[in-house]
């Protein structure tokens, strides 16, 4: 299993990331329902918020309506259950984890089905899938 | 002709459930701050096709609802931040949009800025906000999503730009909140205040800043968690990675993401058009210093961008070493390089690396600014000035520490500041003994760094241009510097005044349409993206109007046409339509240009071909067939 992985020294904050994700999953251009954030503290010093694909993910026991599903190593969000608690959100050891809050709705890095969209669009090429210690075999969140 | 790689698809999808339109968010504000009142509206999205929205929608607005005669400092003036309805889309549709009567000038005023506000108003649900009155006590904005606040802002009155931001970011408790801010030269009324845009982007031009300073309106600040429609999203992300492919391989767009505006400083230097010494040179002997190349090599540690945008212009930069070691600013533009470089006859990098970030701090136009003090550094040398009026500093171009002072002083209006803060205009009719002459302006705003005495093309651009001496809605400079085809006909001539007409005119009526749908300019620096055609792409995808090349010009010509009844409603005639009689009359110096200059004459027979091809009459104005044809005729 891999992860979304930025490359901070070619990120240049554009957000294209954030607006082909919201596209891909909701047809709109919605910065807040995407799976990857483009975060930005004093002076322009950019970092990327992104699931990690914990191979032992503690947002799914976190979540007490069951939300979460483990589905081929991936976490996916059941939006049909999700209640928009934000238990997971202060689960993620990663910031990671989004909440909707006008929707309350989970909002995550998903990997687009293996074919991630914002690696296609990064205009700085600056994203790939990497594998990494929370990710592999043994890893823990 | 070249063949479009893109092939639009018309899969119009039909509005959301939650009854979005497509680009547009649907919603508006409007704050009477003198009546504490916060009313929201729906935008008619219907009704906005003839002038698509940002610069066309603001001209409206303001033509609409501004009477005649209103002081651009009380609080009976409007001011507007509008996005458009591709803001928040890519390639490079981002911008904010601020749209005034200008305190400067007295004219319409249209300042735009990049970064990410724009987009987040659209998330929050608003195409407009609208501000008039005058609050009681110094305030900010909060524009949450849907709820909207008007809150206190004794707190941040005085602090700088980045000390505002930073600390409603702290107050609000959240870092990805957007913030538009004015600086303390926008507190004390300077007259070319610019309002400040997420940190490192300024709405700069104009005194857009001044009016926020004149209503008590320290900052606005916006949250959007919401979404922009498109009408076709698989449409628009198949453009997407076409545009970005085509991107990619266009060798004009990668140099100017190389080298930035900074790319321009040796190219202006080279044909002659880099204002040196209050622009009484063309050249100047240390260009190379603030060039992009020497900015990459010397003080660039990164490349950022704006919203959606892959042309990612802007660079951090930072002074390594020196006295002004340590100094971090979003820069420097080619404008600041020329006007506060250049134009000041200063040539250190790492200083003017200090003055940019100093003024962006403090919340100055650096544009005028820079005018400002060369124009008061070349009084002094003629004797127009003496130390008695600069308490004891003695003005002398090639200076840092002069101009260092000098944005102090202008920022808090003390001493000769509180007199240059009102602009060249005003200080030349005060000053008197001919230095109106050398006062580089148009109608109040000051000349930016591209000098127009070598470039009748230019020298039009800036007598015609509607917010005053401004060369972002005519740029005829690379076609003549290059004799290329002009699209229009035959290639342009440098020195002479021939097609300039035709070619300004296409420029202004083109970008007024590119200004309306919140596209930055750049985004011509994409070849596609040159003519009306790359952003006729786009508009079917994302707001669902099949619209031609020629309907969107003809957008771009009902708006300029529209701002100039507003400008005539406010007393301005052909005879404002001038340049300063160093333009016009004095030969230049040195450099390619040595001994050039357009004349009266000719710039008369210029700009009556130029009224004449618009279809105004003798004096300037619109005729009336003029009007009909653009469905203007209620206006008249």
């Amino acid at each position: 299993m891999k992860a979304i992985s930025v490359d901070l020294e070619k990120c240049t904050g554009c957000r294209t990331c954030e607006v082909v994700c919201s596209i891909e999953h909701t047809d709109a251009v919605w910065p807040e329902r995407s799976g990857i954030r483009i975060m930005e503290s004093y002076p322009r010093v950019f970092t990327a918020l992104v699931c990690h694909q914990c191979v032992d993910p503690p947002c799914v026991p976190a979540c007490s309506v069951n939300a979460l599903e483990l589905a081929n190593g991936i976490v996916l969000v059941n939006q049909d259950l999700c209640t928009g608690c934000g238990e997971c959100v202060d689960a993620c050891p990663y910031e990671a984890m989004f909440l909707d809050k006008k929707s309350n709705l989970a909002v995550k890095c998903d990997l687009c089905q293996g074919n991630p969209t914002c690696i296609k669009y990064c205009p700085d090429e600056a994203i790939s899938l990497e594998a990494t210690a929370s990710n592999q075999k043994g890893g823990k969140g | 002709m070249k063949r479009s790689p893109l092939k639009p698809r018309l899969q119009i999808k039909k509005e959301g459930k939650d009854s979005l339109p497509n680009g547009f968010a649907g919603g508006t504000i409007d704050i009477d701050l003198t009546k504490d009142k916060i009313k929201k509206g729906r935008l008619n999205v219907s009704e906005m096709r003839g002038l698509i929205g940002g610069k066309g929608l603001g001209a409206k607005i303001l033509y609409e609802n501004l009477k005649q005669g209103t002081d651009p400092l009380s609080p009976s003036n409007i001011i507007l931040f509008l996005n458009g309805p591709l803001t928040g889309t890519s390639p490079a549709c981002n911008r904010l949009i601020v749209v005034t009567k200008s305190p400067l000038t007295g004219t319409f005023n249209d300042t735009y800025a990049g970064g990410q506000f724009g987009s987040e108003l659209k998330f929050a649900g608003y195409d407009y906000l609208s501000v008039t009155g005058k609050a009681a006590k110094p305030v900010y904005l909060w524009i949450n999503d849907d709820e909207i606040e008007i809150r206190d802002a004794k707190h941040l009155w005085g602090k700088d730009t980045h000390e505002t931001e930073l600390k409603i970011k702290e107050d609000l408790g959240d870092d990805r909140i957007r913030v538009a801010c004015i600086g303390p030269a926008g507190d004390n009324l300077v007259k070319y205040a610019h309002v400040n845009v997420d940190l490192y982007r300024q709405a700069a031009r104009g005194g857009a800043g001044t009016v926020m300073g004149s209503k008590n309106l320290k900052a606005v600040a916006v949250k959007g968690t919401g979404k922009m429609e498109l009408a076709d999203p698989k449409g628009y992300m198949d453009a997407i990675a076409e545009i970005t492919k085509i991107y990619m391989t266009d060798s004009g767009a990668q140099a100017f993401t190389q080298f930035a505006t900074a790319s321009a400083v040796n190219y202006a230097n080279l044909h002659g058009l880099f204002p040196t010494n209050n622009f009484y040179e063309e050249v100047f002997a240390d260009a190379e210093n603030l060039s992009g190349e020497a900015q990459r090599e010397k003080v660039w540690t990164r490349d950022t961008a704006c919203f959606a945008c892959p042309i990612r212009c802007s660079k951090m930069a930072e002074a390594k070493k020196g006295p002004y070691k340590g100094s971090v600013v979003e820069g420097i533009e080619y404008e600041t390089a020329a006007m506060m470089g250049s134009n000041l006859g200063i040539g250190d990098l790492d200083a003017l690396v200090y003055l940019n970030e100093l003024s962006d701090k403090l919340g100055l136009d650096t544009l005028s600014t820079g005018n400002a003090i060369g124009f008061a550094i070349e009084c002094y040398q003629k004797g127009i000035i003496t130390s008695k009026d600069t308490d004891g500093l003695e003005l002398k171009f090639g200076d840092p520490e002069v101009a260092i002072k000098l944005t102090k002083m202008i920022a808090h209006r003390e001493g000769i500041g509180d007199i240059l803060a009102d602009g060249v205009k005003e200080v030349a009719k005060a000053w008197n003994k001919g230095s109106e002459a050398f006062a580089m302006e148009v109608k109040g705003l000051e000349m930016p760094g591209w000098s127009p005495r070598g470039s009748p093309g230019q020298s039009l651009a800036y007598a015609t241009a509607d917010r005053g001496g401004c060369h972002q809605r005519g740029w005829p400079i690379a076609a003549e510097c290059e004799g290329l085809p002009s699209k229009l006909g035959e290639p342009l001539q440098r020195y002479t005044i021939e097609g300039k007409p035709e070619y300004v005119i296409n420029d202004q009526n083109f970008l007024s349409a590119t200004y309306a749908t919140g596209a930055c300019e750049f985004v011509r620096t994409i070849e596609l993206f040159s003519t009306a055609e790359g952003l006729v792409r786009l508009i079917p995808l994302v707001i669902g109007w099949d619209m031609t090349n020629d309907e969107f010009m003809k957008v771009g010509e009902r708006i300029w046409n529209l701002i100039r009844l507003f400008n005539l409603r406010e007393g301005f005639t052909r005879k404002d339509d001038t340049l300063p009689k160093r333009v016009l009359e004095e030969p230049i110096p040195s450099g390619p240009s040595k001994g050039f200059n357009l004349g009266q004459v000719q710039f008369e027979e210029m700009l009556s071909n130029y009224y004449k091809l618009r279809g105004w009459d003798k004096k300037g104005v619109p005729t009336k067939a003029k009007l009909d044809e653009l469905g203007l005729g209620q206006y008249r």
